[in-house]
Parts: structure tokens; sequence; C-alpha cells
């Protein structure tokens, strides 16, 4: 029965994926039914099932246009860059971490009839094509980090609930698009805006799920660093990363970065939709820090990116070898306001040894760093990296919040030498 | 409750011709859902023809163990999103759980009654509840 009852679960959603575009209405049924033959398994040989369609909880995937990639949920889909990608300073297309919110991501675009649509308090509301977009205004590059909110979560003590990702949730990429402001010049925006909102084309399986969209205030979004990318690393965006267009908004976390776009809208009030007024918002404290036993009243939309500072290697997944020289490597990023300086320790943050940094890539991007270290004697190593900031701001030891967003607290790696 | 669900798969493949003429143009880069049942792992597709791309991502659902509540926290928890979330998480204490099976409620319009979120969150106890 329970062999059954996968089957057709596979069998009902491959026959609703085909009909995509048709069945919005019948989904609820869908995914009722797909419920309900899960639970209503409850004798038969369980072990066939296990083994034949289902894979383990967590596991490494081969998606749609992308490589080898850690699953974390399928439904949607949200899947971790491995760490030794981060030794190249570009993330390739088939390594970029996905992270969708909804049930229903956008399985199909016919780039010929696609539309972004652009209306709310202009004077002349937009229905550009690809090739509008392509030839109608001037384009634009940079490479930049897109970094989930949720990076590194799992590293959070007490844990905190949601996607557990180490540190595999963003990468860097170079876009290339359309600034929002030349798209909205063509607009042309009436007096008194005071945001814009961003809308992407998934949808969740039930009505009451809000569409997914964020918002800026008119001054940012049309500041000429606010990208509306279709071109990642020189080629089309893959679908699972916002195909056709997604939105690059350079130094603030990626859930601004808007992917399967469709829909821009500039608003006379203040928007005050679902993504901006009751999901991703953090703590109103210095460092986005709260304690466990006292959790801060005051919440605000999570915006910029918070400095911090990695390693890529050693991973201390393998030991090293006792009066051998190894170059630590990492990178380290914030909002793009610059760094002034990466230290690293070998003794849990008693000393701390300055690192080199490699040349800027660009101002959002992320900057690697290295250091030459020999571990002297065998034993255990407590190594840890620190950045400081163009303000002269230094990671914290410690740091939390309810959500485990914009960690910025100094990682420590156990390695041995032996 | 088999039957009906037989007859609604039954009906929906009897439609699938028609999917594969308003959505793949008759190419056949997408292997039929008959093709999938029962094979080991799935094969998500991805095919680019003329302007139009499209991909096909096969569910990577997970067994979850038994447990009191089992039936109402697959039901509903599993409209919205894959049972992965749960099985990824750490062990949380109960309130946590509470907490979270009212966001759902709460912020997402998940509909739950309360009598059935105390049933989802004894089960979300057992699977990863804080001892």
């Amino acid at each position: 029965m329970q062999l059954a009852a996968v089957g057709e679960y596979h069998l009902l959603y491959g026959v609703l994926t085909l009909f995509l575009k048709r069945i919005i209405t019948y989904l609820c049924v869908a995914g009722l039914a797909a419920s309900l033959s899960a639970c209503g398994s409850k004798k038969g040989n369980a072990s066939a099932a296990a083994t034949d369609a289902m894979p383990a909880a967590t596991g490494m995937v081969k998606y749609p246009e992308k490589g080898e990639m850690r699953l974390l949920t399928d439904r949607p889909p949200q899947l971790e860059t491995p760490l030794e990608v981060f030794k190249k300073d570009i993330t390739p297309n088939e390594f970029f971490f996905v992270r969708w919110h909804l049930a229903e991501i956008v399985r199909r675009i016919d780039e010929d009839t696609f539309r972004l649509r652009i209306g709310g308090a202009v004077a002349h509301p937009l229905e550009l094509s690809m090739n509008d977009l392509r030839t109608k205004f001037p384009a634009d590059s940079m490479v930049a980090l897109c970094i989930c909110s949720g990076n590194s979560r799992a590293s959070f003590d007490p844990k905190v609930p949601g996607s557990q990702w180490g540190n595999g949730a963003m990468g860097n990429a170079k876009w290339k698009g359309v600034r929002v402001k030349d798209i909205l010049a063509m607009a042309g925006v009436q007096k008194g805006a005071v945001d814009v909102s961003f809308a992407g084309m998934d949808k969740g399986t039930l009505p009451g799920v809000p569409g997914f969209t964020k918002s800026l205030s008119i001054d940012h979004a049309t500041d000429g660093e606010v990208l509306i990318a279709y071109e990642m690393n020189g080629t089309p965006i893959p679908m699972l990363n916002g195909y056709p267009l997604k939105l690059v908004v350079p130094g603030w976390y990626a859930s601004y970065w808007v992917g399967a776009l469709g829909n821009i809208e500039v608003h006379k009030e203040k928007y005050k939709g679902f993504w901006m007024e009751k999901a991703y918002r953090i703590a109103n404290t210095p460092g986005r820090t709260e304690r466990p036993d006292s959790l801060v009243k005051e919440t605000i939309p999570l915006t910029t990116v918070q400095l911090h500072s990695i390693f890529v290697s050693p991973t201390g997944a393998e030991p090293l070898k006792a009066g051998q020289k190894y170059t630590l490597e990492g990178l380290t990023f914030n909002d793009g306001s610059g760094i002034s300086r990466v230290e690293v320790s070998a003794d849990g943050g008693k000393t701390w040894a300055a690192a080199t940094m490699d040349p800027e890539i660009g101002k959002y991007s992320w900057r690697r760093w290295k250091h030459e270290w020999t571990p002297a004697t065998t034993g255990s190593y407590d190594l840890a990296v620190r950045a400081t900031d163009s303000k002269g701001n230094t990671q914290p030891e410690k740091q939390w919040n309810r959500s485990g967003y914009a960690r910025g607290f100094i990682e420590h790696i156990k390695v041995q030498a032996q | 409750m088999m039957r009906a669900r037989t007859y609604l798969l039954i009906a929906l493949c009897g439609l699938l011709p028609l999917a594969d003429a308003c959505t793949r143009n008759g190419q056949a880069d997408v292997p039929a859902p008959e093709e999938r049942v029962n094979k080991t792992t799935p094969q998500h597709t991805f095919s680019q023809k003329g302007s139009v791309r499209q991909m096909t991502i096969w569910p990577e659902e997970v067994a979850m163990p038994d447990g009191p509540g089992k039936t109402e926290f697959t039901s509903y928890c599993g409209i919205c999103h894959s049972l992965r979330y749960v099985t990824e998480q750490p062990d949380f204490p109960r309130k946590t759980w509470e907490a979270e099976v009212q966001k759902m409620v709460e912020k997402y319009g998940a509909p739950i009654d309360s009598a059935t979120c105390t049933k989802i969150v004894d089960y979300l106890m057992t699977v990863k509840g804080q001892k």
C-alpha cells in the first residue's frame, strides 16, 4: 500500500506539473489527495517503499541546470552550495544556491510572450518584453554577493527553527541587466511616490498564502545600483535561480533579490506587504542580537549584509600534518562599505595574526583572504577568523537572534594535526 | 478512499495527451510519468526549445516515522511544503513547535483548528522534540 501510495503521489504530481498553467485551481485538491495518499497507508511493505522512492532525508541531488548540491527541501526547492565551490571567486551558475518560499515555483517560461509589468503610481504603465529590456535600455553589470538571510543558521546556539543552512546559502556572481532607475524613468514616477514593490511569479498552494513581494524605498530603487538582471555569469539565469529576471539589490540580503520577477509597482504610501511586515524581520539592536530569554519587542526588516568571514580551507574534516605549512583561506564580506582587515587565530581567539586579502573584485563582491600557517606540534587547534570593516567595527564572538538571521559572530573550526 | 484516488488519477492521466499538446509541443524530452514510478532515483528534467524553457521537478519526499498525530501532520503540513522541513530540524522544546505551528496558521493562513494543531505538535514532539 505504501508503495502504491507513493507511486500515485509521484504520478499525480507529475501530471499536475505538466499542466502547470491550467491546474492552479486543482492544486489544493492535488495537495490534499497526495497528503491523504501518504497518510492512508499504514500497512504493507514499508521497506520496499523506503528504498524505492524515498531518498535519505538529507543528501545530494542534481536538479535541473544544477550540479550535485545538498537538498534541504524539495517543495519548494532549497539547495545548498558545497563549500569547496567557494574556492572559486565566481560561483558557477550550476552550483549557485537555491531558495524559494512558495511551493508553486515557475517551471515554464516562454521568453517571447513573457512581459515584465510596471504599474502603480507611474505616468505610463509598461509591459516590457525580454527584447525590450535588452535593446531599449543601457546594460549594466556588476559582481555582487547574493547571500541568504539565514545563511549559517545551523551554527546558532541555541538552535533556531528554519532551514538549517551551513555556509552554502550564498554565492558571488556577475549580474547583467537593466537599472531599475532607467525603467522607472521610462514609466515616469508620479510625485509623492515613496516605495517600489517587486513581485515574483511563484505562488503558494493555498489562496491565503501571500505572494512573494519585497519593497525598497523609491530613493533606494532608483539609486542606479539596483538592477533587474537577465544574465548571470554571462548566460541566462537558471530557472531555479529566478529565470527570466532577478532583482539585484547589492549589499542587501537575498530576500530582496526577488527571482522570477514579474511585477513592479510604485506606491505613494509605505508598502506593507506580508514579506515586509511579518517575515524577514530582525531585532532592532546593534549587531542584530538578542537574548533567548528576553526577546526584543521591536523588530525591523532585515536589510543590509552583516560583516562576516568564513573558512573555505581547511574544513576540519581531514587531519593536518604537524610541521607542514598550510595556506588557510576563506571569504569575507559585508554590505559593500568595505573591509579594512582580516585576522586569523590558531589558539581560539587569544592571539590574532593579520591575513592578506586578495584585490577587491567589486564593491559588492565577497573578498578572499589567505594566511600561511604551520601547526607546530601535534594536537588539536581552534582556528578562528574575524574581519574589521572600514569604520573599525570588528566581528563579535557572540550573537544570537530568534530567526538565525545575519550571522556575524566569529567562526571557529577545530583541526587536528598529526 | 482508494477508489476515489484511483479515479482521480485515471482522470488526470486521460488528460495527458492534452498536456503534451499544450505544454510540450510534442517534444519527447520529458519522460512520461508512468516511466517515473518506482524508479530509485527521480530524474528531473530541463528543456529549452525555441523561446520556451521548462523543467520538471519530481518530489523527493521522506518516509516519516509512525506516531500519534502523523495523519494530521502529513495531511495539513504537506499541503504547502515538503515534510523535509521537519526532518532537517534540530530537536526543539514544545513551545518552539507550538510557535511554529501557530505561525503557519496565523501568518500563512493554514486552515488548521486548534485541536488539530495540538495533535500536530504532539507528532512534532515525537519526531523532533527536545527530551
